[in-house]
């Protein structure tokens, strides 16, 4: 499979065989197979917006691959103040190096970039939009704590309704026979158009309100917060927040195998006490993030045939 | 009666008549085809039809429409008619086809999408029919979706 040059913008443009590929390279990057896989590869990281762990995460992944890398952590130093628009930096920057990584506040940015950019670009987020190498962590994750993503019984908790990373990994989990449940408050459910694509995709899926009546049949818990601001009412906020915490009781509404994920960063939405047992993975997903972007950087450079 | 008597007004002996169109939609047309400066153009808004609850109609004197131009219509007025006249003659009666996507005529009503934000970053739309009187347009680059209104047009 050739990935030589391919820009990972969207999982819209990802093939559930491409998603497999990359789930096999990132499994033999974390065996240890591809030592030095980025070496004398310089990669751009252009960071627009600030966002700490995906920034390190990236560089940590291009470091540890023998490769190195140029860019910024925010756009206030860089030449954006000056009123240079995001294809002038792009069609600059894409001759100092083999690849792109782009995190950006406006939608589309990932794109626009891919358009003028003569190296292949990889979207680490635009706006509300996409954020692939995210759903692609959380597959990995998945694949690799159940041997398989098919016949699993998923969970996507909290706000459904602006969460960036569950509208992908719900169009990722399209393309595997799982059964999704949609637990969100009636004011945060999933958007309709992205249930019309797991509609058409044949993906059964469940809509709750609480976990109670579900959470035994879980394999899978995937956390997102509920944000403050997205209620008008305070006092629905902090009557709904509750039920949406997951805490040491909490997990006696789950099966024994039942794992916890979440995208991170965390605030209260789950209590440290749970870090402690086995059902909690999420740290473990984050530190996946280095293989599997090791893994597309050694893919879209080349350096992974 | 009034149908006539439009017709004694507008009649062309050469160029490209859009009948049919949903009122009021005429000017938009005519802006979106960039149609203001080119030939004589009459407008005829208001009409009485069988098709529309009320129709628009636009003549553009010794202007031949390609087909490219006239599917864009199908957006926001799919009931349209063209014909092309030539010497008096209806020598072309063209149906509107929905165009599978849509560049620059369109701006994303997505206020943090890229294309509200850099002059150099032009929209494009995939179109999608959603049943008859619907269609969607799904911003290339911001990934969202929403039925095509005329508000829409920049």
């Amino acid at each position: 499979m050739n990935f030589k040059n391919k820009n990972i913008i969207s999982i819209r443009d990802i093939s559930k065989e491409q998603i497999e590929y990359i789930m096999k390279i990132s499994a033999q990057v974390k065996a240890g197979t591809y030592p030095d896989l980025l070496k004398n590869k310089v990669l751009a990281t252009l960071f627009f917006e600030p966002s700490t762990r995906t920034r390190l995460s990236f560089e940590a992944a291009i470091s540890l691959s023998g490769g190195n890398y140029i860019g910024f952590a925010d756009a206030i130093n860089s030449s954006v103040k000056k009123g240079e628009t995001l294809k002038d930096t792009i069609k600059t920057i894409t001759g100092y190096c083999h690849a792109i990584v782009i995190r950006h506040p406006y939608e589309g940015a990932a794109r626009v970039a891919a358009e003028v950019s003569k190296v292949p670009v990889i979207n680490a987020g635009d706006g509300s939009n996409q954020h692939p190498t995210q759903t692609l962590l959380d597959l990995f994750t998945i694949n690799e704590k159940f041997g398989k993503i098919d016949g699993l019984n998923i969970g996507l908790f909290g706000d459904l309704k602006y969460g960036r990373t569950v509208h992908s990994l719900s169009m990722a989990l399209a393309y595997y026979n799982v059964n999704l449940y949609l637990i969100s408050p009636e004011l945060l459910q999933m958007p309709s158009y992205y249930k019309q694509h797991l509609k058409q995709s044949g993906v059964p899926f469940f809509e709750h309100e609480t976990l109670n009546e579900i959470g035994k049949k879980l394999d899978i818990l995937y956390v997102t917060r509920l944000q403050r601001e997205r209620f008008g009412d305070p006092l629905e906020y902090e009557k709904m927040s509750g039920s949406y915490r997951v805490t040491e009781d909490t997990l006696l509404s789950l099966a024994n195998h039942t794992k916890i994920m979440h995208p991170l960063p965390r605030v209260d939405e789950i209590t440290p006490a749970v870090d402690t047992y086995e059902n909690a993975i999420y740290f473990e997903q984050a530190h996946n993030g280095i293989f599997v972007r090791q893994a597309l950087l050694g893919l879209v450079t080349g350096a992974i045939k | 009666m009034s149908t006539e008597r439009a017709y004694k007004v507008f009649k062309i002996e050469n160029g490209t008549v859009i009948d049919h169109i949903k009122s009021p939609l005429a000017l938009k047309i005519i802006e979106i085809l960039h149609l203001q400066n080119n030939g004589i153009i009459s407008i005829g808004m208001n009409f009485d039809s069988d098709k529309t609850a009320k129709k628009d109609i636009i003549k553009v004197e010794n202007v031949y429409l390609s087909k490219t131009e006239t599917d864009l219509i199908a957006l926001f007025s799919p009931t349209a008619t063209i014909n092309i006249i030539k010497n008096g003659e209806v020598i072309e009666k063209r149906l509107l086809e929905m165009p599978d996507f849509v560049f620059s005529i369109l701006k994303c009503p997505n206020p943090t999408c890229i294309t509200n934000h850099f002059h150099d970053c032009d929209t494009k739309f995939e179109i999608f029919k959603v049943n008859e009187k619907t269609t969607n347009a799904r911003c290339v680059f911001c990934e969202r979706e929403t039925p095509v209104v005329p508000e829409m047009i920049k």
